[in-house]
């Protein structure tokens, strides 16, 4: 998994609204020097994670911040795998 | 057993109002399957418009005679028309097409209102049916369509002749800033929202007139800096999204980024002290709701109380257009 459905699975296990998840995740992107999600790595996700976890935080209790990175770790787990 | 009823209690009152969904939904899909744009050119038989669309007879003389009796299309003589509001806002042949609007709501709204009871529980925003690029078009599109009055209305209604700059802070795609612009030629404008948003934007504003005089900045407004330079804040359709810790903290960054004297424009659906009027903006709290998990409508006396607590004083509350108004502040 790469590219575009990349950045939409991430999106979607980081529990905050549509309208908010994309914007949030290519922000964080963004700060660790990822141009566009669709040239986003999984590594790159992982490097942009403390960004996405501080803007999640603000949106997610405390709880469900811990479960959604859990489940956004896993997706960048699989997606590794060729 | 005789069942009583009480005085003056229409029977269906109840399932009427529970029913509503199925009016929302012949709506919208009358507009998908493009019943107003075949009547455009005047009225037309069930048989003539059967032609025009394709449509199964029996399935389409059950959606037109919903509209008719919603009092959206006419029937005379055998013959179907639009009426005066369904041809100027839903024909595509008026000035305002409104069509995106329904689509907003047939396409994403209505899957979302199907949560409303998990959202309201769990607290937790509505997932939509539709993700990524196709969900961020159908609504900026149809965001831009219900939008359009009220951008109108306070281009119309406010000389901003003495500012130089703007600061549309989670200015979508512009449809608030354009007006604006237009009818304030020295004027200039930052259009500040979150990236896909913003390269939306830039695609849909390529072609207006007024896009030299708009830079294009994204960022977070809760994170990251606000653009300095400016003498004016728009901020629309935004507050209803967040909680009051959330607004308070964007109208807080937002007063910080302006000097003293500038002027703050937020266009929401304002509420009575009761929240429960205007109507439609109580049923939009609902929606709001489910779009980000913690959104509302706000009564204006709530926002009175945050512009104190951030800098700002309070200058007046207008109605724009429908149930959309503006809230006025200056900088102290």
């Amino acid at each position: 998994m790469t590219g575009r459905a990349l950045f939409d699975g991430v999106c979607a296990r980081s529990g905050l609204a549509a309208m908010i998840g994309p914007g949030t995740v290519q922000r964080a992107l963004s700060s660790v020097g990822v141009a566009s999600p669709e040239l986003a790595r999984p590594d790159d996700y992982r490097r942009a994670l403390p960004q996405m976890r501080q803007r999640m935080a603000f949106y997610l209790p405390p709880e469900e911040l811990e479960q959604r990175t859990l489940d956004i770790e896993a997706l960048l787990a699989v997606a590794q795998v060729p | 057993m005789t069942i009583r009823l009480p005085s003056g209690v229409d029977i269906d009152h109840f399932a009427v109002l529970g029913g509503g969904f199925m009016s929302a939904k012949m709506l919208c899909v009358a507009s998908e399957l493009g019943i107003f744009e075949k009547l455009a050119d005047g009225p037309l038989t069930l048989d003539e418009l059967q032609a025009a669309t394709q449509l199964p007879r029996r399935a389409l003389r059950v959606v037109i005679s919903g509209m008719v009796a919603l009092d959206v299309l006419t029937l005379d003589d055998g013959r179907y028309a639009n009426n005066a509001p369904a041809q100027e806002w839903l024909s595509g042949r008026g000035a305002h097409d409104m069509r995106p609007g329904l689509r907003l709501y047939d396409k994403l709204m209505y899957s979302m209102w199907l949560q409303l009871e998990h959202v309201i529980r769990s607290g937790t925003p509505a997932r939509p049916s539709t993700m990524g690029e196709e969900f961020a078009r159908i609504f900026s599109e149809g965001v831009e369509a219900w939008t359009r009055g009220g951008a109108i209305a306070l281009a119309e209604s406010y000389d901003l002749s003495s500012r130089q700059r703007l600061l549309d802070i989670g200015g979508g795609t512009g449809s608030y800033l354009v007006p604006l612009l237009e009818r304030h030629p020295a004027l200039r404008a930052t259009l500040f929202d979150l990236p896909p948003t913003i390269e939306i934007a830039r695609r849909r504003l390529a072609a207006a007139a007024v896009r030299d005089r708009i830079e294009l900045v994204d960022g977070d407004a809760f994170f990251d800096p606000l653009p300095a330079g400016h003498d004016a804040a728009l901020i629309a359709g935004f507050v209803h999204l967040f909680d009051p810790d959330k607004v308070v903290l964007v109208l807080r960054r937002t007063r910080e980024a302006m000097a003293p004297g500038a002027r703050l424009f937020i266009v929401d659906q304002w509420m009575d002290p009761t929240h429960t009027q205007p109507t439609f903006a109580a049923m939009l709290a609902g929606t709001y709701l489910m779009l980000s998990g913690s959104g509302d409508t706000y009564s204006v006396d709530e926002g009175r109380a945050w512009l104190a607590q951030t800098g700002w004083r309070f200058v007046e509350h207008k109605p724009l257009a429908g149930v959309t108004s503006v809230v006025v502040a200056e900088a102290v």
